[in-house]
């Protein structure tokens, strides 16, 4: 079930009745949220509600016991139990074809002639958000950061909630969970906010994503290695870079209005990416609840920036590699996690190096540096995007200039345009944004602007639909 | 115990937000409304989306044990030479479920209900001798396949089942969306009513009054290099056919084939390439399957072929009773 299915607003429909209809107690709420999000979840596939289950039951037993227990070598065990459980069953659905691939081109290497059979694994919706979700809770209970769920029905709210179960935003335990003390109910305002953040989302990801920005991407990155010209090149991955934003950002924000309709916060995921000065601003700004996972839980127990340059280097090459890996089993994803690492990497020597000056800080600078660094954001995409290294090489080589000559154009002018005035119009409007929020700018538009503006949003949602697709990080 | 250690709520922006959400719903709704009349006063009626989904919910029907239910299979000849209601109709009533699928050979689709306990009805196949091929047991496979996972997949069907209800219904969707952009964009006006469009029971209606039918013919013509000459695996492949065909006639149910009406270089080509003597005539003896070819009904032999393949909504409500009145007596050829 997604967001921008009809199927979906009847399943919302039910879900607000029961939370708002009067007489239910706030722990009957909860087990009639938890029944919904079980049924959002099973929409895909029922079989693997098993799984989501039986990570929730786990990790909720085994914090309980970490917040009892004492001894080191304990609670290591009992961490070591929760990686484990939680990671076999990624490690198996994600990556088990990789593994077995990979294992055998090295095996071939030595002249063996073996061919493992690939399973026929579907991978779990979201099964990379919700494990990284109730890894943060044991590892918080570990760290004693936070203490476990008051009820086991709080945990299993916190686990399954559906708005953010499938795609984030990846919530934090310590963020959550005190929300499932008292009855959540939203006022009038902040329901209208909620719906208004839906629309957006929807619209982002309907509209801008499917319908404008994905026929382009999908044109060029189907072409065959060696048929893609220089501005086909460019306009495909551009759009690309438009699409993958405005798919995620947009669940992002659907998952935030929904949240707030039923007066749930979930954390921001996106604040305008596009107009990031850097790669350090960039991930402060892209997939920020993947990014400050990564950040707390990964990079800092490595040793962060604690010891010295070259170690603080390795660490953010290993956090960045292992984040691409997180998106998806292939070595494309490794890449496009490694040139992040290594862009983050050159912006922290050359602020070591670059003496600081006025220059820097003028507007025209600032501008031409976050041109720079969309461009360069943009060079990852490809390995994003493409499906294998020699399409990736191809769109890059034609991308620098050194397109084909037999490559024919693949999009007519029509069709470039439509790829890009959507994106020049999101990256203008994440530079005009860069320094203020999407809540400081609603609060100052004036209310017939509001209406008129909603309106669009829904009769764009209405008329302009794109084919109907899964949205990119489900994949994930 | 406290739960945690922090708290965090969403700001909400300053100003009313429910009241402007309620008037722009009360705008959209009348703006739709407005575009729903303007679009049909344009020529544009209500087209369901095609999608494996909707194979899914209609394959799913015919798995209900009864001798009277008719699947209808192939590829776009079928699809839009069968109406469904007009064949119910003939047959008093039966539940006639309409599986074909634009441009792939209903092989797999055969050999799936021919392995179905469930299904015992009538199999109407469009058959064409060109897709008899080993690489014709693919084409429709990942319908077939989706539909073995039909229960692991319920939130898409709910959803296909919903989308097709509003789609069958408003003409906004095919007047509007990408496609009246692009017309916009590249050929200066808006965009026309498509010659076909599909109803909720998966017929395709043509009106070849809305189409260029020069441009459609210059273009079936140009498809016709896509058709080769018979696979020295033929006979291998029918024979395959053949064990489907027993399958099904075991459990009580029929198999008819059908040679759909062509006509101009594509009845050219059927006739060059596949000698009536050589191919149709030996599949009725190979597989045992009743044959109804269209040049030998006095209805079907007379209707117009528009583009040389397929039949007009009209020419498709005359030969769809032809094959009712066909299915209902003897069979003529076995």
């Amino acid at each position: 079930m997604q967001f921008n299915q009809l199927v979906f607003l009847l399943f919302f429909g039910c879900v607000l009745f029961f939370h708002y209809v009067p007489r239910i107690s706030w722990t009957w709420r909860k087990v009639a949220l938890v029944a919904f999000s079980c049924a959002f979840y099973g929409a895909w596939d029922p079989l693997f509600l098993l799984l989501l289950w039986s990570s929730t039951i786990i990790d909720w037993h085994v914090a309980k016991r970490l917040y009892r227990t004492e001894g080191l070598w304990a609670r290591r065990g009992l961490l070591g139990i929760s990686l484990f459980t939680n990671l076999l069953p990624l490690a198996y659905f994600k990556y088990g074809g990789f593994i077995l691939k990979n294992a055998a081109g090295v095996s071939h290497l030595f002249g063996s002639h073996w061919q493992p059979g690939m399973p026929d694994v579907i991978l779990p919706a979201g099964i990379s958000f919700y494990t990284f979700q109730t890894l943060s809770y044991t590892f918080d209970v570990y760290r004693k950061k936070g203490a476990p769920a008051r009820s086991a029905l709080d945990y299993a709210v916190f686990v399954t909630f559906f708005p953010q179960l499938v795609a984030g935003p990846i919530v934090r335990a310590t963020d959550f969970l005190p929300q499932c003390d008292t009855r959540r109910q939203a006022s009038w305002a902040s329901f209208g906010w909620g719906a208004t953040l839906f629309i957006l989302g929807v619209f982002e990801k309907s509209v801008m994503a499917d319908g404008l920005l994905a026929p382009a991407v999908d044109a060029v990155y189907r072409a065959g290695a060696g048929e893609v010209s220089t501005p086909d090149a460019w306009v495909g991955t551009l759009a690309f870079a438009g699409q993958i934003f405005c798919d995620f950002a947009g669940y992002s924000t659907s998952a935030i209005g929904a949240a707030l309709c039923l007066g749930f916060s979930l954390p921001s995921n996106f604040r305008f990416p596009y107009a990031s000065l850097g790669f350090s601003d960039f991930w402060k700004r892209w997939h920020i609840s993947l990014s400050t996972w990564l950040r707390d839980y990964l990079y800092v127990s490595l040793g962060g920036n604690r010891a010295g340059a070259v170690r603080t280097y390795v660490n953010l090459m290993t956090t960045m590699l292992l984040g691409g890996l997180w998106h998806g089993a292939s070595w494309n994803f490794v890449v496009w996690g490694g040139l992040h690492g290594t862009y983050l990497i050159a912006e922290r020597w050359l602020r070591k190096v670059v003496p600081a000056a006025r220059i820097w800080k003028l507007p025209i600078t600032e501008f031409l540096l976050t041109m720079l660094t969309l461009v360069l954001v943009c060079f990852t995409w490809v390995f994003f995007r493409a499906t294998t290294f020699h399409q990736a090489f191809s769109i890059i080589s034609a991308m620098l200039g050194h397109a084909p000559a037999k490559a024919s154009a693949l999009l007519t002018g029509p069709g470039r345009v439509v790829a890009l005035v959507p994106f020049a119009g999101l990256v203008s409007a994440h530079w005009l944004m860069r320094k203020s929020s999407l809540e400081s700018v609603a609060a100052r538009t004036p209310a017939a602007l509001r209406v008129g503006i909603l309106a669009l949003l829904l009769i764009l949602i209405i008329c302009m639909p794109g084919e109907d697709r899964a949205f990119i990080y489900f994949q994930f | 115990m406290p739960s945690s250690t922090s708290s965090f709520e969403r700001e909400v922006p300053e100003g009313a937000w429910g009241g402007p959400l309620l008037i722009a719903l009360l705008v959209t709704i009348l703006t739709t409304v407005g575009v729903e009349f303007w679009a049909r006063a344009r020529g544009f009626v209500p087209t369901v989306v095609d999608d494996t989904n909707l194979w899914v919910l209609h394959r799913q029907r015919v798995s209900d044990g009864r001798t009277s239910t008719v699947a209808v299979i192939g590829a776009s000849r079928s699809q839009l030479g069968i109406m469904p209601s007009v064949l119910r109709e003939s047959l008093h009533g039966a539940k006639v479920v309409q599986l074909s699928i634009d441009g792939t050979a209903p092989l797999a689709t055969l050999e799936d209900l021919s392995n179905d306990a469930d299904f015992r009805g009538t199999v109407v196949m469009e058959f064409n001798e060109w897709t008899i091929r080993s690489s014709a047991w693919a084409q429709q496979q990942p319908w077939v396949k989706a539909y073995h996972r039909r229960w692991r997949s319920l939130g898409a069907l709910a959803n296909r089942r919903l989308a097709s209800e509003v789609q069958s219904r408003l003409a906004i969707f095919p007047a509007t969306g990408p496609g009246l952009l692009r017309a916009i964009l590249e050929e200066r006006h808006l965009s026309r009513p498509p010659y076909v469009t599909l109803k909720r029971d998966r017929w395709r209606s043509a009106n070849y009054g809305k189409s260029n039918l020069a441009k459609l013919k210059r273009w079936r013509r140009k498809g016709l290099a896509d058709y080769s000459p018979p696979n020295p695996d033929w006979r291998q492949q029918l024979e395959r056919v053949a064990q489907a065909v027993q399958r099904i006639e075991s459990r009580g149910g029929r198999v008819v084939f059908l040679r759909m009406p062509l006509s101009g270089p594509y009845l050219k080509f059927a006739e060059r390439l596949y000698p009536r003597k050589r191919f149709w005539n030996k599949i009725a003896r190979t597989t045992g399957a009743e044959t109804y070819h269209f040049q030998d009904y006095p209805v079907a032999s007379t209707l117009a072929v528009p583009d040389f393949s397929h039949l007009s909504a009209a020419g498709a409500v005359r030969y769809t009773e032809e094959l009712g009145r066909l299915l209902k007596s003897r069979p003529k050829q076995r």
